[in-house]
């Protein structure tokens, strides 16, 4: 019965392509699982070297794409989830459509799907990252994802290494559970590091006894480096830190990576202090697995973002930077990251409400657009709920006229082009389906490819 | 100046849906009319003094920070009850609305005593009611739609004292029968709508600002219009998705 199953979904594999329905990211997956529910513990079987599951609210997909470079320069050839399919049916396909010499799996795996395909597909690694409010109509409150990671980690295979962001209060708390976690967390970033905590911080009270946390350093969001004067429980010691970080600009990171015994210089062309997270966490994970660290800086420095995900591309002789933003937390992330750049900011935001972007949008009034008041010089705002974000930056105290409402991704790219001089970089924020649309656009205008042609 | 005093119950604990939005439309929109205004956020263990304020706003938590704050509103019960009683604004959302209600029964029958400025009680459902949300209001002889997303598991219903905010015209509303939503009362408005509730809806967001001018001055005032233009709009695809005709 499995095999038949199996030929029905690469069946599907093969044709889903053709159809152009998200080049099949998903749909074999899915009439896998639909024929053949345990489907996924014998998929995760065929890989001699087992798989490493990576989750996040943020930070997934570019963390996977560090970590499958490192591996597969490294010799490992390793399967992903490069296009960001990463539900039960997302994996199930990666899996399934694996080439013959892939030996190990790098997965980014959704929040709320990772304990069934965790207790399912028993990783060698699993890597927990950040959490923070997402898409509360689809995920309900921070609370009960972090209530089920809490009882997954307490059920994990005692072979299963845990790697944790100490940063996260809350993850930190649930990689304290299980003897032998490994920490990683940002060591000294006082010069990037924020004195109070954001609006939007989600986890700022002791995930022990409640009470409020102190902190040394906040770094984004609720992270940081923090302890509870109350109960003493405190950020714990770090296997692998970040130190000496530099931010150049919008074009790079320099920083350096302790271990208990060695130092690591970095340097990475992907921008922010949140991607200095996602490369800690690769770099650990690799580390690890026994790469040796000259190899890990080398892929690192390689390695160029994902779709979507601080994606430069040239267009009309400007350059479009598009930088994923899907919930409060990423959002503000991307705004530190443009304020890093020193030239006159060209805005845009894009909103849709589909399922994929979470159909509740009042997440965006927790963003702090307010930092870029005084920096923006032109400001365009589109997708679904264009007229949401029109009301959000009237009442943040941008000037009515600057508000540039786009009707349609077209008109949108032609108002980019009038409005901005040659040159310029043009920053656009979108949600995720807004960015699937932005970049559809910007294929048949010939300036991308495919998203689902992305890591290829 | 005329200086309108805004209190914001608990911002570090209820604050889930983007609720300092409506802060700032309440503090924009008199800002634009040449008032002032003054925000307070009153937190755990602040005292709450009736006579400081002439609004006062509570957003939605999880239910980890609705259980946090739970002791210390009761504490602050008696003046929240006599400031409803002397004319004060309050503006009460999503979790706000079954705080100020008399009381809510938990999914394991445990009760929860609310502040009781709204004659309503609120009994933990099965399922969440989740959407967007419009409904139909008639307030102070004002008729306007109001539009919104809601999500909560409390099945909300109203006693005598309190009328409906509106009437519902799509979505669920306070539970899965009645077909109305939110809670009136004396110059407290309780309700689910958040997404936030105010900007997509100035008419409301001007008449919470109207009784609290007319708490401070003790006039009636009547506002004056505003340039509404992207609220307009906002308002409109709103009512457009749910299917409806202004």
């Amino acid at each position: 019965m499995y095999f038949v199953a199996r030929l029905m979904g690469k069946i599907v594999a093969f044709l889903s392509p053709l159809l152009r329905r998200g080049g099949g990211t998903s749909a074999p997956g899915m009439v896998l699982l639909r024929l053949h529910p345990k489907a996924l513990s014998k998929l995760s079987g065929s890989l001699v070297r087992g798989s490493v599951l990576i989750s996040a609210t943020n930070g997934k997909t570019t963390t996977t794409r560090f970590l499958s470079e490192i591996l597969n320069d490294a010799g490992v050839a390793c399967v992903s989830n490069t296009s960001g399919a990463n539900l039960k049916s997302g994996v199930a396909t990666a899996l399934l459509t694996k080439e013959r010499h892939h030996d190990m799996g790098v997965l980014e795996v959704d929040e709320a799907a990772l304990p069934e395909v965790v207790k399912e597909s028993r990783p060698r690694m699993l890597i927990l990252m950040n959490l923070f409010r997402d898409q509360l109509d689809r995920y309900g409150e921070l609370e009960s994802i972090a209530k089920r990671w809490r009882e997954m980690v307490l059920e994990l295979h005692p072979d299963t290494k845990l790697l944790v962001n100490a940063d996260d209060p809350v993850l930190a708390a649930i990689g304290l559970q299980r003897p032998g976690s490994i920490f990683f967390g940002l060591g000294d970033a006082s010069s990037y590091s924020r004195d109070e905590l954001q609006h939007a911080s989600d986890s700022s009270n002791c995930p022990q006894c409640s009470a409020p946390l102190s902190y040394n350093h906040v770094t984004l969001s609720h992270m940081g480096d923090w302890k509870c004067e109350n109960c003493e429980l405190s950020r714990p010691h770090l296997d692998f830190a970040t130190s000496q970080i530099q931010l150049d600009g919008i074009n790079q990171s320099v920083f350096t990576i302790l271990d208990n015994s060695s130092r690591q210089e970095i340097s990475s062309s992907m921008p922010g202090l949140h991607n200095v997270y996602n490369a800690l966490a690769a770099f650990s994970a690799a580390s690890e697995l026994g790469i040796d660290h000259g190899g890990i800086a080398s892929s690192i420095s390689q390695t160029v973002a994902a779709f979507g995900r601080t994606e430069k591309v040239a267009f009309c002789d400007r350059e479009i930077h598009i930088l994923l933003a899907k919930n409060p937390a990423g959002a503000n992330a991307n705004i530190d990251t443009l304020l890093l750049h020193s030239g006159p900011l060209h805005l845009c935001v894009l909103l849709n409400d589909r399922i994929a972007d979470g159909r509740d949008v009042s997440w965006i009034w927790d963003v702090d657009y307010e930092r870029v008041l005084t920096r923006v010089e032109t400001l365009h705002v589109g997708g679904e709920r264009s007229y949401d974000l029109a009301l959000r930056f009237l009442y943040g105290g941008f000037e009515k006229d600057i508000i540039e409402v786009a009707d349609s991704v077209p008109d949108l790219l032609d108002s980019l082009v009038s409005s901005t001089p040659k040159h310029s970089n043009i920053f656009v924020l979108p949600s995720y389906t807004a960015m699937l649309d932005l970049r559809d656009e910007l294929v048949r205008r010939n300036a991308t490819h495919a998203f689902w042609e992305d890591g290829k | 100046m005329t200086e309108v005093r805004i209190c914001h119950l608990y911002p570090n604990h209820m604050n889930i849906y983007g609720d300092r939005g409506n802060i700032s439309v309440l503090t924009k929109r008199l800002h634009w009319r040449g008032y002032s205004s003054s925000v307070t956020n009153i937190g755990i263990g602040d005292k709450f003094v009736p006579d400081d304020f002439d609004l006062c706003y509570l957003g939605g938590g999880q239910d980890k920070d609705q259980n946090l704050i739970a002791v210390d509103l009761a504490e602050k019960a008696p003046a929240i009850r006599s400031a409803a009683d002397d004319g004060i604004a309050f503006l009460w959302v999503c979790g706000g609305i079954q705080l100020a209600g008399k009381r809510y029964l938990d999914a394991s029958g445990s009760e929860l005593l609310g502040v009781g400025i709204l004659d309503l009680e609120t009994i933990a459902g099965t399922e969440r009611l989740i959407g967007d949300i419009a409904i139909r209001s008639c307030v102070d002889g004002a008729e306007f739609t109001v539009v919104g997303y809601e999500n909560h598991i409390g099945q909300t219903y109203l006693g005598s004292d309190s009328r409906p905010l509106g009437k519902v015209l799509h979505g669920f509303g306070n539970n899965s029968f009645d077909q109305v939503e939110g809670a009136v009362q004396q110059r407290v408005i309780g309700t689910y709508l958040h997404g936030p509730l105010l900007p997509k809806n100035p008419e409301l967001a001007d008449l919470i600002l109207t009784w609290a001018l007319a708490h401070r001055t003790s006039e009636s005032i009547s506002l004056e219009k505003l340039d509404d233009d992207f609220a307009i709009h906002a308002h409109q695809r709103a009512v457009a998705r749910a299917g409806l005709k202004r």
